[in-house]
């Protein structure tokens, strides 16, 4: 029965992410129909303004796909490693850990390439999450939802005032970050579909393959060390495939939030603990949400647009009360 | 059935630098009930967690058929020792059949489905702790003595030769601690199962225990039947109380009856 509801979850989110695809290459600043659309992949479209912008709305959503896919499992790696319902790169600091070291990339070290630009991002976020995890871990109790919350958002705060620091007093490089730094999926093109595809596809099958240990984890680190199971080495490796998902999704759009908050909470709810369904879903599902924000925020911001990055945190800070409320600070 | 032999020699054990444990040895009865005894922070449970290797000994070893636990996958370790943790976690609206599934974890291969076998193990646990009826309720709705049962079936679907269990009956009424202990010792006589326990209440160490062991400031201060160690004596030494012990009518083991400082006021 669980099995069966899990697979109309998935069938249901593909067709909802087909639909998503379908509104963010026909909709936005120019309408396109959806016809012409498909012209315009054929080749058939002579118009030559639709055309362009079919193939800049292409990619865009290809990324889109991909970036939504990455934050929404990394979000539900870091609850399960944590076994604390509001984990999510954007709480535990990873964003902010990732967007220092570009920073300081940029400013410092004159860096241009995507590739060190993901690189630089995996280094400050894996370094931050293990500083937000030690510093959690002080104290009674180890390492609480609390705790972790707590230690995320100061980490945060004080990785935020840095980047100011290093940005403030030049003013080409706040262009730069400015613009980096809002989350937009709007500027992506091939080359970056191309490089953080394998790295993606690679860290979401490395998830699947720990699904049954992840299980196992879940249910206290007494009773997973008991049923045999190697507690650091899960977490260790969870942890590098959560980092590597969010990190290479921030390196080239920037830091968007509360998507890998949101959808794994709400595909947990309906699809259980179940490690395969729920990583399957949620990506499925972030897809579409960060999609389907993309596309709000060109509709919202016309002339111009939103970037996602306020899409997300606009749809997400509420959903991010109610869990807080719900969740009274429990664990998993 | 098999005999697994399960020693501390010589163990010391602590957090930081100070041990908690000091210099204990113990050889766990084979296929009967031991009870752990002794008061707050006198090292029972963390003799417990040493023997399940949550705590790693400072010096000495845990031994397993004579091999040290170190030596041995964690993994072939968890075919044997079984362990009911104090504190028990279920992931949020996890149906009962599917925590009980959990305890397969040591026996099934890496990706690989649930087999018949697993299943038949499955079955047997729920029905040892006669939850097979709450299989599809999820586990959050369950009562405390009906979550205890689904989390010490997860333990027995891992079909270990021995089971460890720290306090079972804690945060239980006392119909609920009768339950699991009778549910526990019939797995004994049945599937001979050995099993040993961290318990708080003296009496019903005694009633269900084939074998005690009393701890005192981190070490072993005596072991033997119920009739040999649970006496006036020896409850003073252990929790510093005296006490007048009697024969329990039903099942006559030893029964301790604590004496207050107002019992005597109250008769005159």
């Amino acid at each position: 029965m669980n099995k069966n509801k899990a697979i109309s979850i998935t069938v249901l989110g593909i067709v909802i992410l087909f639909i998503a695809i379908a509104l963010s290459i026909t909709y936005g600043t120019k309408s396109v129909g959806l016809s012409h659309v498909w012209d315009a992949v054929l080749g058939r479209n002579t118009d030559v303004y639709e055309v362009n912008i079919v193939q800049t709305r292409i990619p865009r959503t290809l990324f889109g796909i991909i970036a939504g896919a990455s934050l929404s499992i990394s979000g539900v790696l870091m609850q399960s490693i944590t076994r604390n319902p509001i984990a999510d790169p954007s709480i535990l600091g990873v964003n902010a850990g990732a967007s220092l070291f570009i920073v300081a990339g940029i400013a410092f070290f004159n860096i241009q390439s995507k590739i060190s630009y993901i690189g630089l991002s995996f280094a400050g976020a894996m370094l931050t999450a293990l500083v937000v995890y030690k510093l959690a871990s002080v104290g009674y109790g180890g390492p609480t939802p609390m705790k972790l919350a707590i230690s995320g958002s100061a980490t945060s705060i004080a990785l935020s005032s840095i980047i100011s620091l290093i940005v403030m007093p030049d003013s080409s490089v706040m262009t730069t970050y400015r613009f980096w730094q809002i989350g937009s999926i709007g500027g992506t093109n091939y080359d970056d579909i191309k490089l953080i595809l394998p790295i993606t596809i690679l860290a979401i099958i490395v998830s699947l393959c720990f699904s049954g240990n992840l299980n196992t984890l879940l249910l206290s680190e007494e009773t997973a060390i008991a049923l045999g199971l190697n507690v650091n080495r899960t977490r260790a490796i969870a942890a590098i495939c959560g980092v590597l998902l969010c990190a290479t999704t921030t390196a080239l759009a920037g830091p968007i939030s509360f998507i890998g908050l949101m959808v794994p909470h709400f595909i947990r709810m309906i699809v259980g603990s179940n490690h395969i369904p729920l990583i399957i879903c949620s990506g499925i599902y972030g897809s579409s949400v960060l999609i389907i924000s993309d596309v709000l925020g060109r509709i919202l911001g016309r002339p111009g647009e939103l970037e996602s990055g306020i899409m997300t945190a606009l749809i997400g800070a509420p959903v991010f009360i109610f869990i807080i409320r719900k969740a009274k600070v429990q664990s998993l | 059935m098999e005999h697994n032999t399960l020693k501390a020699n010589n163990i010391k054990v602590g957090y930081g630098n100070g041990n908690i444990l000091n210099d204990v040895s113990i050889h766990i009865p084979e296929n009967k009930i031991s009870v752990i005894l002794g008061s707050n922070g006198s090292g029972k449970s963390t003799l417990l967690k040493t023997f399940c290797r949550l705590l790693i000994p400072n010096s000495g070893s845990v031994t397993l058929n004579d091999t040290s636990l170190l030596c041995i996958k964690t993994k072939d370790i968890a075919k044997t020792i079984g362990l009911l943790p104090q504190s028990l976690i279920a992931p949020e609206g996890i149906k009962v059949a599917e925590l009980v599934s959990r305890g397969r974890y040591p026996h099934r291969k890496f990706m690989s489905p649930l087999t018949c076998e697993d299943y038949e193990a499955i079955d047997e646990a729920m029905a040892a702790m006669k939850i097979t009826e709450l299989a599809d309720r999820t586990v959050d709705e369950l009562s405390g003595g009906q979550r205890q049962r689904v989390f010490i079936a997860l333990a027995l679907a891992q079909q270990t030769d021995i089971l460890f269990l720290d306090e079972p009956t804690t945060y239980l009424d006392i119909a609920y601690q009768i339950e699991i202990l009778d549910l526990l010792k019939e797995l004994n006589r049945t599937k001979k199962t050995t099993i040993v326990m961290v318990l708080h209440d003296i009496n019903l160490s005694s009633k269900y225990a084939d074998y005690i062991f009393a701890m005192k400031n981190g070490k072993l201060l005596a072991e033997g039947t119920p009739n040999e160690i649970i006496t006036t004596d020896s409850v003073k030494q252990i929790y510093g109380i005296d006490s007048v012990v009697i024969e329990d009518p039903m099942s006559l083991s030893p029964f301790v009856i604590p004496i207050s400082a107002h019992d005597n006021l109250q008769r005159s």
